[in-house]
């Protein structure tokens, strides 16, 4: 095309149109940041909005002086006092104070329903001793455990350690737990051990005039008990215990439990009740091969049938039923010899399929 | 000088200028892309392609040479070649209706992803179940904050941006009476706290950097990590120091009083601050059963706007963002903990010209449509003419 036909109109677009992207390249150019001054309300914690969070009026509640640092978070579900605390790296630690009215397991079981959660080894009763730390929890003595994952457990990359205090208080166990990367945890331990020293737990505004009691706690639901059973006073971790036959022996005994969440899962609380028949550990997949559903009016049940050997090596057999709910989950377990497991069935899936829970 | 002028336009205005732009742009993303596995994508992006030159230093020179025109450059000749040919071409006939709704297409696909450059920002929300966030941090840059904390509704922050701080130059504080005094600075960092082999104390005299070891790190480049730096600096009252403080977004929070006032020091990841909140309720990280593999993350949030009124909850999964405010927010990251609560975190997006991609192809397609169409409705008519 020849120039000379251009007009002098079409000349001053180009002029315009090259001013235009000038300024363009200047933007590039101008892309840098400088100081800012502004204002931001301050920080605070979430008002959650599910309704299941809110703390039950009747519940304990504890009093403490919150180590510098800390930050209070809001208490939902089964805890009644929440933290998160800065970590050194990876996410925030998490701090949580749960009261547990019932708990089916020995210490030991508990102990190992942790370590399973870090992907520990389970270690015995009598290993207890080598891990157990007396602390102070308020004036009462309490018992402490600390343990670290192995492997990489936080976002594949950190070590995840988890610090529990446990105090006994009537058929009351309280845990405080703080969770979170390994070595940021260990940095806060002194916090939390002095945490725990200011602690005192209060009922005194809710409850029943009788004593301690835990409002907050599932009551025990009606149950049909077969009438060849017989209540036997609990420990301290059951909610109850029932006998059967109460004349003969060998015997079996059924107890009753319930746990916050899921707890612990499903696998990790099966794979307990596997050590205690000294069988091996399985695997999630295994699951299927060993659990059967089982219906209960509004709930969705598991059963659970193994057979191994109890710690003095006779044939032991474990009949159980696992019951998740929202906030807690359920443990039916029977336990004993395999013949009076076998002749109890029947009962036992009644007994657990008549129950009627208070909510 | 017209006859300078005509000459001009007509190089501009060429197609071989065209052919040469994109050849070197092929060149370019192809040197670009490879660049990526050693420099990374963030600074293979700025040095390639958003970038005048690609530099090249010889040797240990602290100099630095152009060797290859960089993204941007090729980009705008690009834009200036193509808008030069079509004012130099442009003719409003029928006949080329099409070829200027493509050209238009075009100029707008390259002006959108110019103003992309210059005006979206991309950072991250990450927020664990309970916590509740007005901001995102920025994936790359950090600042210096000096935060005044003494209000109890709002802290009145001053934040300054990594660069000021890297130059090692006093800084003056906007309405502020302090003055900071840079006194080291660190691109990247491990802090420790005992001694070790190629780190040296951190010269601080107040608060926990007093008993902290800096080691300098390479600058890193790979996607899954981010710089540390870390900073001594002096905090001024006028003519009086009020000491030195060692900050490093890997240390907890430093305060300190003056007129009786309370203050916060950091140095943190930049926050890009949003007139909303975003609440994490519940997030969700599945795996598929009996595996590692993840199948779905999911974050329940809920979303509060004290200017509008507005509180409801919605949830963002991966491939349905939520798109809120002019942002958009991408579930980008699952924490992985098998213990305590989990943590979620958001890709938050602002790219106020999201839409010029869409809107070009449409006219480019439009455009290709229209003249295949013109071409087609004319060879029927000549054929049936000649028939």
């Amino acid at each position: 095309m020849d120039l000379s036909t251009q007009s002098p109109c079409r000349t001053l677009v180009f002029w315009r149109w090259g001013a235009t992207l000038a300024f363009g390249a200047l933007l590039i150019g101008c892309k840098r940041e400088d100081i800012r001054v502004y204002t931001v309300p301050k920080e605070r914690e979430v008002e959650m909005a599910s309704a299941g969070d809110e703390g039950e009026p009747g519940a304990p509640h504890i009093h403490y002086k919150m180590p510098a640092g800390w930050v209070e978070g809001r208490p939902g579900g089964i805890r009644v006092a929440r933290f998160s605390v800065p970590a050194k790296q990876g996410p925030e630690i998490d701090v949580s104070v749960i009261p547990l009215p019932g708990i089916t397991a020995s210490k030991a079981d508990v102990v190992n329903l942790w370590r399973d959660q870090i992907k520990l080894g389970p270690i015995k009763e009598d290993e207890l001793g080598g891990i157990i730390e007396r602390v102070k929890i308020g004036s009462e003595d309490g018992e402490m455990f600390d343990m670290v994952s192995t492997n990489a457990m936080i976002e594949d990359r950190f070590k995840a350690r988890i610090l529990v205090a446990m105090l006994g208080q009537g058929q009351t166990t309280w845990f405080f737990k703080m969770t979170g990367e390994d070595e940021s945890v260990r940095e806060q331990r002194p916090a939390f051990i002095e945490f725990l020293k200011t602690v005192t737990i209060d009922y005194s505004s809710h409850a029943a005039e009788s004593g301690p009691r835990v409002t907050s706690a599932p009551s025990r639901p009606a149950w049909q008990v077969p009438t060849h059973w017989k209540e036997v006073p609990p420990s301290q971790m059951l909610l109850a215990k029932f006998v059967v036959p109460d004349t003969s022996q060998p015997k079996a005994e059924v107890t009753v439990s319930v746990l916050g969440g899921d707890g612990g899962g499903l696998l990790a609380n099966i794979n307990r009740w596997r050590r205690q028949l000294k069988l091996e550990p399985v695997e999630t997949e295994s699951l299927g091969k060993l659990t059967t559903p089982l219906d209960v009016p509004g709930r969705k049940a598991i059963l659970v049938d193994m057979s191994g050997q109890n710690t003095n090596g006779q044939p032991t057999r474990i009949y159980g039923a696992i019951l998740p709910e929202q906030e807690q989950t359920w443990f039916y377990k029977m336990t004993g010899d395999p013949q009076i497991v076998q002749q109890q069935t029947n009962a036992f899936v009644q007994f657990v399929q008549t129950a009627k829970y208070g909510n | 000088m017209d006859k300078l002028l005509k000459r001009i336009i007509a190089v501009i205005s060429s197609l071989r200028l065209t052919v040469v732009c994109l050849a070197i742009a092929m060149v370019l993303v192809f040197v670009g892309t490879l660049a990526q596995v050693d420099e990374g994508l963030y600074q293979a992006q700025n040095r390639y392609f958003k970038s005048l030159w690609i530099w090249w230093s010889p040797g240990n020179a602290t100099f630095k040479i152009p060797v290859f025109p960089g993204g941007y450059l090729v980009g705008g000749v690009l834009l200036v070649n193509l808008i030069a040919a079509h004012i130099k071409r442009f003719e409003l006939s029928r006949k080329k209706i099409g070829i200027f709704i493509i050209h238009s297409g075009l100029i707008l696909l390259l002006l959108g992803q110019l103003f992309t450059d210059l005006l979206s920002t991309e950072s991250a929300l990450q927020f664990t179940e309970g916590n509740s966030k007005a901001y995102s941090e920025d994936f790359h840059a950090n600042e210096v904050v000096l935060i005044d904390q003494t209000d109890a509704q709002q802290d009145r922050v001053i934040a300054v941006p990594e660069r000021l701080i890297a130059s090692q130059k006093d800084v003056t504080l906007p309405s502020s009476s302090f003055n900071l005094r840079v006194k080291n600075y660190w691109p990247n960092t491990d802090l420790l706290k005992e001694a070790a082999e190629g780190a040296v104390a951190s010269g601080a005299t107040e608060d926990v950097g007093k008993a902290v070891f800096v080691r300098s790190k390479p600058l890193t480049a790979k996607m899954d990590e981010r710089n540390l730096p870390a900073a001594v600096v002096e905090v001024q009252a006028g003519q009086k120091s009020l000491g030195s403080w060692l900050i490093s977004p890997l240390l907890r929070k430093q305060t300190f009083r003056h007129e009786n006032k309370e203050y916060e020091i950091g140095f943190r990841f930049a926050r890009h601050y949003m007139p909303f909140s975003l609440s994490l309720i519940d997030a969700q990280f599945d795996e598929y059963q009996g595996t590692a593999i993840p199948k779905n993350y999911s974050s329940r949030v809920r979303v509060e706007n004290p200017r509008t009124g507005e509180d409801r909850q919605v949830l963002i999964k991966m491939n349905e963002p939520l798109r809120y405010g002019g942002l958009t927010f991408f579930q980008f990251q699952m924490s992985t903990n098998r213990v305590g609560p989990l943590s979620s975190t958001l890709q938050v997006v602002r790219n106020p010209s999201w839409l010029t991609p869409y809107i070009s192809c449409v006219m480019v397609g439009l455009g290709l449509m229209v003249q295949f169409l013109s071409h087609l409705v004319g060879f029927i008519k000549r054929r049936s003419t000649t028939a």
